[in-house]
């Protein structure tokens, strides 16, 4: 009796599992890390082998398509902000009081001299519509049971990416790695995400670091400080005459 | 009668003679290669320019030359084309879009400026697809899908689309290069082992070889044993007509190598017609139109006529959009020249010595023939000829000498490469350089020499008028 009650126990579980295919599993780990809006405090590190730099910021979105980013730290960019509408990117600074919008030519150079580009701030999205999702195995990372998720671009998707593996935690569905290959199906780089806490109630890793393969003394290492989500932000906070006012700007929500 | 004797007294003292003839012929033998080698290096330059570039004139949307706006066209493009194309001097033109870029592998993002051009290769004037690097690269037209592009061959090391794999053949041509069997023996330890990134091949290289032989071949060692990823996708992101960022991604058909850092890493071609319709473009409608002329020479001229015949445009010649070509086709005369000045400044030191040996061993002999009655005009004009005759001989000799090693040279070709490619190549030179001899060069190059001929010869010349017959004749030597 016991024996046919775990049975059916193992049956029920298994089959909860087979329910769930790779496309719901990627989108439901992606819904963890956003929300209608979102408001963070982080910090950036950039290493490279003779350098490092280190830079904090504010962070508001609404959305995929507004966002606001602050300067912090260190000093000598403080004040800076970044605006994203839509697809366009404006960037000011106080000091000179300058407004520029990036041109396509600047989009995708790294962000801040990090790992990031403008570019993959930008296109976040696409990881849950343009793949295609397939389980490939179970992993432990960190004693959580894990995922292994291949996600291979749908043809004629604008990926440079030839494939990308992630693994996703089972329990709080956190895409805990990021391998991303080649054409040639060469790893390029991989994002660790670590550091799992509980922010204003959700469960979320806040430390990211991004390793390129050929050269992984170079890395960009993001620790998310404060984040909440679904904040009320009015949409008079994604303006550029918000973006001048720099520090003063009101990240209260 | 005076000429005859003057050539014979030449070869009175043979060896001081042919020693002169001698060192005129390799002076001015290694003038003329140096000379010819400067001018085929700036020459290559210059028709890569024209073929790649710049063609003779281009037409712009006078605006469009400020910050390359895609915006600012030339909307009638297509009618304006063929007007061109009835104008007499015209020997190709085409149109083409040009706009300002990103481009995206997996590994890096690299600004470009994407260039649209005519998918017909024989309709364009640009000429890339003669530099294409190898066997597996294609141009645009031998390909029926329209997101297709070619890359410089710095822009795919940039975007890292080369693979690297050391293999027989590549230490067979490095060892044809000369490099020291020390470093090909360490190359052997990773033999056939693929690299699929710069990188990571330099990073192999400088752990295996020392840091001297490191800087020293590293390139050329890339250079034997890289292939490129042919048929990887980029994305090329763009700003169209209305300011929108487009994005689309493009197989890679082909790299071209033009030896030129700059160019290689900042071109890309694709389809016209394509990136027309991804920019919302009129199909008409092109931002640059580049004319080929019948003559280089006459581009001022017909300069002005297309230019009064399109007011609202923006013409410019070759000259306006690269000055160095202006001096170098103006100027190059006058640089020969003062170069060839020197050498034969410094030759005409021996000439003077030579001739006033000559005199001087002679005096008796030149005092005899005065007292005979012959006048000092004839005296005067018979040490004159000694010493044009002697320099028009070392100097023919050394211009067949100096033109038979261009011929060969500009056959073979310099190749510098193992010493400099990096420096010249990033400054838009060819590190295999082939020499031409220009006409001028040998025209000028007579004349100075003649002209050398006689000015070495007043003095001693003079020297001679000066003896007395009756003192001259007493002297013993």
């Amino acid at each position: 009796m016991k024996k046919l009650f775990l049975i059916i126990l193992t049956i029920i579980m298994t089959a909860g599992l087979w329910a769930q295919d790779g496309a719901e599993i990627v989108h439901r780990a992606y819904l963890k890390m956003e929300g209608r809006s979102q408001y963070a405090q982080m910090t950036m590190i950039v290493k490279r082998p003779k350098w490092s730099r280190s830079v904090s910021m504010k962070f508001a979105s609404q959305g995929t398509d507004y966002a606001l980013v602050l300067i912090t730290a260190p000093a000598k960019e403080q004040g800076q902000t970044f605006l994203m509408l839509k697809n366009q990117m404006w960037m000011y600074n106080p000091r000179v009081n300058s407004l520029i919008k990036l041109g396509p030519s600047m989009m995708s150079q790294g962000w801040m001299g990090s790992d990031y580009s403008n570019d993959e701030l930008l296109n976040e999205g696409s990881i849950t519509k343009d793949y295609n999702y397939k389980i490939i195995g179970n992993d432990v990372i960190d004693n959580r049971q894990c995922w292994k998720i291949e996600l291979t671009p749908k043809p004629g998707k604008n990926i440079v990416w030839g494939k990308q593996i992630l693994w996703i935690d089972k329990k709080d569905y956190l895409i805990l790695r990021t391998e991303l290959y080649d054409e040639d199906n060469y790893l390029v780089k991989t994002q660790q995400a670590t550091d799992i806490k509980n922010m204003h109630g959700r469960i979320i890793p806040t430390k990211f670091i991004i390793t390129p393969e050929d050269e992984p003394e170079n890395k960009t290492i993001l620790t998310i400080e404060d984040i909440k989500f679904d904040v009320n932000i009015p949409r008079s906070f994604f303006t550029i005459q918000n973006m001048r006012r720099g520090l003063d700007i009101n990240f209260n929500f | 009668m005076i000429l005859s004797i003057a050539w014979k007294n030449i070869w009175r003292s043979k060896v001081r003679s042919l020693i002169l003839i001698g060192t005129i012929a390799f002076a001015l033998a290694g003038t003329i290669f140096i000379l010819s080698m400067m001018d085929g290096w700036m020459k290559d330059r210059n028709i890569k320019l024209i073929e790649t570039q710049l063609a003779h004139i281009q037409l712009h949307n006078p605006q469009f030359v400020n910050n390359m706006s895609i915006t600012d066209t030339i909307a009638d493009g297509a009618s304006i084309i063929e007007e061109i194309k009835d104008m007499k001097f015209t020997q190709a033109v085409s149109g083409r879009i040009k706009v300002m870029g990103m481009v995206s592998s997996s590994y890096s993002s690299q600004g470009a400026i994407i260039e649209g051009v005519n998918s017909i290769r024989k309709d364009d004037v640009s000429k890339v697809y003669k530099y294409l690097s190898d066997s597996t690269s294609k141009w645009l037209d031998k390909v029926k899908r329209n997101n297709v592009v070619v890359i410089g061959r710095k822009m795919a090391k940039k975007l890292q689309l080369v693979n690297y794999q050391i293999t027989d053949q590549s230490l067979q041509k490095l060892k044809d290069m000369g490099l020291p069997s020390d470093v090909l023996h360490k190359l052997a330890t990773v033999k056939d082992k693929k690299f699929h990134t710069t990188t990571n091949f330099y990073n192999t290289l400088e752990k295996i070889l020392t840091e001297k032989q490191f800087d020293e071949y590293s390139d050329l060692i890339a250079d034997a044993s890289h292939s490129y990823k042919i048929g990887h996708k980029i994305i090329l992101r763009m700003q169209d007509t209305k300011g929108d960022v487009v994005e689309e991604a493009f197989r890679v058909i082909g790299v071209y190598n033009t030896n030129n850092d700059l160019f290689d890493g900042m071109y890309i071609f694709v389809k016209k017609s394509y990136l027309a319709s991804l920019l919302g473009l009129g199909a008409n409608t092109v931002n640059e139109i580049a004319i080929i002329t019948d003559n280089q020479k006459k581009v001022e001229t017909y300069k002005q006529a297309i230019k009064q015949k399109f007011p609202s445009l923006l013409v410019e010649s070759i000259f306006d959009m690269d000055p160095t070509m202006r001096i170098m086709t103006s100027l190059v005369w006058v640089y020969y020249a003062i170069f060839e000045a020197f050498i034969l400044f410094a030759l005409s030191f021996g000439i003077v010595n030579t001739m006033l040996m000559a005199v001087m061993e002679r005096t008796k002999e030149l005092g005899m023939l005065m007292a005979i009655g012959m006048n000092r005009r004839r005296v005067f004009s018979m040490i004159m000829n000694e010493s044009v005759l002697l320099t028009i001989t070392g100097g023919i000799l050394g211009i067949i000498l100096g033109y038979l090693i261009v011929l060969y040279t500009g056959h073979v070709g310099i190749n510098l490469t193992k010493y400099a490619q990096q420096g010249m190549e990033a400054l838009g030179y060819s590190s295999i350089i082939y020499p031409t001899a220009s006409p001028i060069l040998l025209l000028e190059t007579t004349i100075l020499v003649i002209f050398t001929g006689v000015v070495a010869a007043i003095y001693p010349a003079l020297k001679a008028l000066k003896l007395k017959p009756a003192i001259a004749l007493h002297t013993d030597v």
